[in-house]
């Protein structure tokens, strides 16, 4: 079993989906805990993380790792599958792609390259109004808001956005970084805290605000 | 002609733009925005007006030059992403002002996974060719009929373009419009599953990038020919050394890019490389195409002084206001960014003044005022 669980770790560190779709059905059906199963996946993710962070792999391999989590989470049964996602999904960071804009590429690999690291993610989806941005933050006491967009008019709301926690007094608990077409100049229009203009850099920063280092982990032996 | 005498003659703006391509320093520098809804806006337009109505955007057009007669490039691909044009054979599905959003916004693509793997099978036994209108009417819902109308239009538009640009003594840059093949996968993918696809079956994806090249090429070639401009757009998203490593930049972009480049120039095309997002980390690879042939057009994400560090004398560089800057920024700093790419990039020549992709619906007029405002009676040098 342990041969295996290792052959996953593995697997997902060297982006086989294919490999790791078997190796999770045959742990499944040789009795192992799924809640293993995924951590086994998780120390995998993290493998990749550390690679990204040697710089020998790149967003397109963060991004697949993403996805080869995605599809274990179709695999596991749904009742651990919940489970894991209640466990990890403290919903520290709220995202979406604000009102008028429907842009969501690099939001949907930012929330999956978090959720794969463990991170508890409020997607809001796209054309998401201030109001339903401020009532995610209060209702998950989420410590990061990420507002995405590529227009130009998307400035404007995510202003609007970040003056409304201001507004209501959640400022100061609510760490703003915006995503897209956006530089340090729009960061200050709009008064946020950070700028990310590629998924991973936003990833990692969202890591040191959360004070997550899943990065520093060494290789496995062997397979660099 | 004594040297101050020479310094005085005038280029024609087509003179202008082919002396900066191959290199050479013109009388100025050409002046290049690539301005589309953005004139509709300032001469009052909705965008739904500018987008659906071409004769009204060539009105905005108009209207602009009148008040910017040193803008002598034309860089319009209004052709291809006019409304009726792209809602029958847009490589994406689009959301369109009026249609599906306010009439005053601007129009965006959606992304989704509109062909399988399913479909490179049938693209390498049919032919892209063949596949194409499939394509159309599986994402537009559009019938033989439509294609046809709006593949006609989608011509006459640019001919008509080149006309009222021409008319008003402008030249216009693009003799037609085309996409690298590995973008235009990962377009009607999604750039998930195209990444899914790099990895998964590289053969395979291969095999469909060098058919469907051949068949750009083609599609690009004959563009040119009928419009009589030899340039041609060629859009590149997604696929720089930002998101992919190079070993796969190496074997599902460049490759393909350097197709399509020898493709054009043998039969006579520069090739102009759309780069959206950042390529500072790609950009020795233009040093492999021919020297003083090819143009590449950088949109603000690109160090575009590191790019004029590796490609002076080599490649001829378009670029590369930001949408930012023209939203957020003062005329001042308009200005000053303006002033130093002139001086910089355009001292030695091989360099088109111009806006980084879109100049957006949301830029401040006096930003735009500063941007055609060259301080120098005129003369851009």
């Amino acid at each position: 079993m342990a041969k295996t669980r290792m052959m996953l770790v593995t697997a997902v560190e060297t982006l086989d989906e294919e490999k790791v779709e078997r190796l999770v059905k045959i742990g499944l059906e040789r009795g192992a805990d799924p809640l293993d199963i995924i951590e086994d996946v998780r120390q995998g993710m993290e493998r990749v993380g550390y690679l990204y962070k040697q710089e020998k792999y790149y967003i397109a391999d963060l991004i697949m790792a993403s996805l080869i989590f995605q599809r274990v989470l179709t695999i596991i049964p749904s009742t651990h599958n919940k489970q894991n996602k209640d466990s990890c999904l403290k919903s520290q960071v709220v995202i979406g792609t604000v009102e008028g804009d429907i842009h969501d590429i690099g939001k949907n690999i930012t929330v999956g390259l978090l959720r794969a690291r463990g991170v508890g993610v409020v997607d809001m989806g796209v054309d998401v109004p201030p109001e339903s941005f401020i009532k995610a933050v209060q209702e998950n006491g989420a410590k990061i808001l990420g507002l995405s967009g590529l227009l130009t008019s998307s400035y404007e709301l995510m202003r609007t956005t970040t003056q409304s926690l201001k507004e209501l007094g959640l400022r100061s608990d609510v760490q703003v970084m915006i995503g897209g077409l956006v530089n340090n100049d729009v960061r200050e229009y709009v008064g946020a805290d950070y700028c990310a203009t590629d998924c991973a850099f936003g990833v990692k920063l969202c890591q040191r605000i959360l004070n997550i280092d899943v990065d520093s982990l060494p290789p496995l032996a062997g397979v660099l | 002609m004594t040297p101050d005498e020479l310094n005085q003659v005038e280029f024609a703006p087509d003179e202008r733009l082919q002396t900066a391509i191959s290199l050479g320093k013109p009388d100025r520098i050409p002046c290049a925005p690539l301005i589309e809804s953005y004139a509709g806006r300032r001469a009052g337009l909705s965008n739904y007006e500018f987008m659906y109505d071409y004769n009204k955007a060539e009105w905005a057009f108009e209207h602009l030059h009148q008040e910017f007669p040193n803008w002598d490039v034309m860089r319009s691909v209004y052709f291809v992403f006019h409304g009726p044009v792209q809602k029958a054979i847009g490589f994406m599905k689009p959301m369109m002002p009026g249609v599906d959003l306010p009439a005053d916004s601007e129009y965006q693509m959606v992304e989704y996974e509109a062909i399988t793997r399913q479909d490179y099978h049938f693209i390498l036994d049919a032919g892209y060719h063949a596949f194409l209108p499939l394509y159309w009417k599986r994402v537009h819902q559009v019938s033989d009929e439509e294609i046809a109308i709006a593949k006609a239009l989608q011509m006459d538009i640019l001919k008509r373009q080149i006309k009222h640009a021409r008319d008003r003594g402008q030249t216009f840059l693009y003799g037609g419009f085309t996409v690298l093949a590995s973008p235009l996968l990962c377009m009607m993918r999604s750039l998930e599953q195209f990444i899914r696809d790099m990895y998964q079956v590289p053969l395979l994806l291969e095999r469909v990038l060098e058919e469907i090249t051949n068949d750009l090429i083609a599609d690009g070639i004959a563009s040119a020919r009928e419009t009589g401009i030899p340039r041609l757009f060629i859009g590149t998203a997604r696929l720089t050394c930002q998101l992919i490593s190079v070993s796969l930049f190496e074997r599902f972009v460049w490759p393909f890019m350097k197709q399509m480049a020898s493709g054009l120039l043998e039969a006579g095309i520069t090739p102009i490389f759309h780069l959206d997002s950042d390529w500072t980390k790609n950009l020795e690879y233009f040093l492999e195409l021919p020297r003083g042939k090819v143009v590449i057009e950088l949109d603000g994400s690109t160090d575009i002084f590191q790019a004029h560090q590796v490609l002076a004398g080599h490649t001829c560089i378009i670029g590369d206001v930001g949408a930012p800057l023209f939203t957020l920024g003062t005329p001042r700093r308009v200005k000053n960014y303006c002033r130093k790419l002139k001086e910089e990039l355009g001292k030695d020549g091989g360099f088109i003044l111009g806006s980084g992709c879109h100049v957006p619906l949301e830029a401040k007029h006096e930003n735009i005022d500063a941007f055609f405002d060259d301080q120098s009676g005129g003369r851009f040098w």
